[in-house]
């Protein structure tokens, strides 16, 4: 049985990142992040693998953080790049074009690009149909190549 | 997406959000740990579901009695309005409700005396009276305690008296502490009985108590409600009840 501090130190920086995908704040992700936690300790669930447990607090978190984000008590702000600054125009064009996203294809993109769980994995993760996954990925990388496009910067190559 | 992951790599907890994040996961560790229901060695003769169905089976029988005009007598009108009030799925209407909720006591509680039997001091119940209708709630307990010989030991039990102006948070907080308070006071007093009759139920009971919550949900949400307050408790004050419970049972 792992101890609260093993799990996090192994997936603070994980939840974090998820959930400011979602919540576009910095409080709010880290209040999300440790409500995720509270909850493991909580349940302590069992777990049959790594994976398992990953995708479980993952699950967790996006959920906390999407009814945090529906609800009145969210912080309205788009402060990421101010707090996480790009490094080059290329990042924050990106950035920029993904933070414009809704959240619910912010999400899909992160776990699909980022994470580099498949379409399947996304959906058991945020309990939704596998051809929806694939319908919001496509129209979210689709929105993505626009956006870009619009914006002259066709670094689109990799979408 | 090279740039954006590159970027996402980026995004990390600082030292200073780490520290409080795991401070905040320690904390929140130790107190699961200082709350954890105590493991009782001696195993339940009777599982808990079958005490569950009995109760049940009472509060339906008595509902259902209680619904025939002409048939209820004041005191079963008022144990069923108890058990109905205290049954969120078996609720009447708005307006049925609204003409059974008996007005805010004017009169202080009375105490019961030692030594009555349960059986009496149900059947004697007044919900008008909180204090008496907290421990027709304990008889519940009856449902449970295969040991318990029917005589109960019971003093001190007023319950602060509500007013109009007593808040609804206030009171809320009274009668669960009420609760508590009587429970306690009445395992060590189950023990000795339990004793008497050679059976020792008091583990039994302690653990219904415990993993029985609901049962004391229901009944506190039924007192404030036959005080003509209508209320259910929200998952947060569950949580609170549940924790006081178990604080109140973690030092015996």
């Amino acid at each position: 049985m792992k101890t609260a501090e093993e799990i996090v130190n192994k997936y603070e920086n994980l939840l974090y990142r998820a959930a400011l995908t979602i919540t576009q704040n910095r409080e709010d992700a880290l209040d999300m992040v440790q409500e995720t936690f509270i909850k493991w300790i909580t349940s302590r669930p069992e777990f049959q693998s790594d994976e398992h447990e990953k995708a479980w607090l993952l699950r967790v978190v996006m959920n906390l953080s999407r009814n945090l984000v529906s609800s009145a008590a969210h912080r309205l702000s788009c402060e990421l790049l101010d707090i996480y600054p790009a490094e080059t125009k290329e990042e924050e064009s990106i950035m920029e074009e993904v933070l414009r996203l809704p959240e619910d294809y912010r999400e899909i993109i992160y776990l699909y690009y980022y994470e580099g769980y498949n379409t399947e994995e996304i959906a058991r993760i945020l309990n939704l149909n596998v051809s929806t996954v694939r319908t919001k990925l496509s129209r979210g990388r689709g929105r993505l190549k626009g956006m870009l496009e619009e914006h002259g910067e066709a670094r689109d190559e990799s979408l | 997406m090279k740039a954006y992951k590159n970027y996402m790599d980026r995004i990390r907890l600082d030292e200073e959000q780490h520290d409080k994040l795991l401070e905040a996961v320690r904390a929140a560790e130790a107190e699961k740990n200082k709350n954890a229901v105590p493991k009782l060695a001696k195993t339940r003769r009777f599982p808990l579901k079958t005490f569950g169905l009995i109760a049940s089976a009472a509060a339906v029988i008595i509902l259902v009695i209680g619904v025939f005009p002409g048939r209820q007598t004041k005191q079963a009108d008022s144990i069923s309005t108890t058990l109905r009030n205290g049954t969120e799925a078996m609720a009447p209407n708005a307006h049925e409700e609204a003409e059974m909720v008996p007005a805010v006591p004017e009169t202080a509680p009375s105490v019961i005396t030692e030594n009555d039997s349960l059986t009496s001091a149900f059947a004697s119940a007044d919900i008008e009276r909180p204090a008496e209708a907290v421990y027709t709630l304990t008889g519940v307990i009856d449902f449970r305690s295969v040991s318990y010989d029917g005589k109960i030991s019971q003093t001190g039990t007023a319950v602060p008296q509500a007013t109009a102006q007593t808040s609804r948070a206030d009171r809320k907080t009274a009668v669960l502490t009420e609760i508590l308070k009587l429970l306690k006071t009445m395992i060590p007093q189950m023990q000795e009985a339990g004793e008497e009759s050679g059976v020792n139920g008091s583990e039994d009971v302690c653990r219904f108590l415990i993993e029985g919550k609901e049962y004391l949900y229901r009944s506190a949400e039924g007192i404030l409600r036959a005080e003509g307050r209508e209320y259910v408790l929200s998952s947060s004050e569950r949580a609170e009840m549940g924790k006081l419970l178990n604080e109140y049972f973690a030092d015996r």
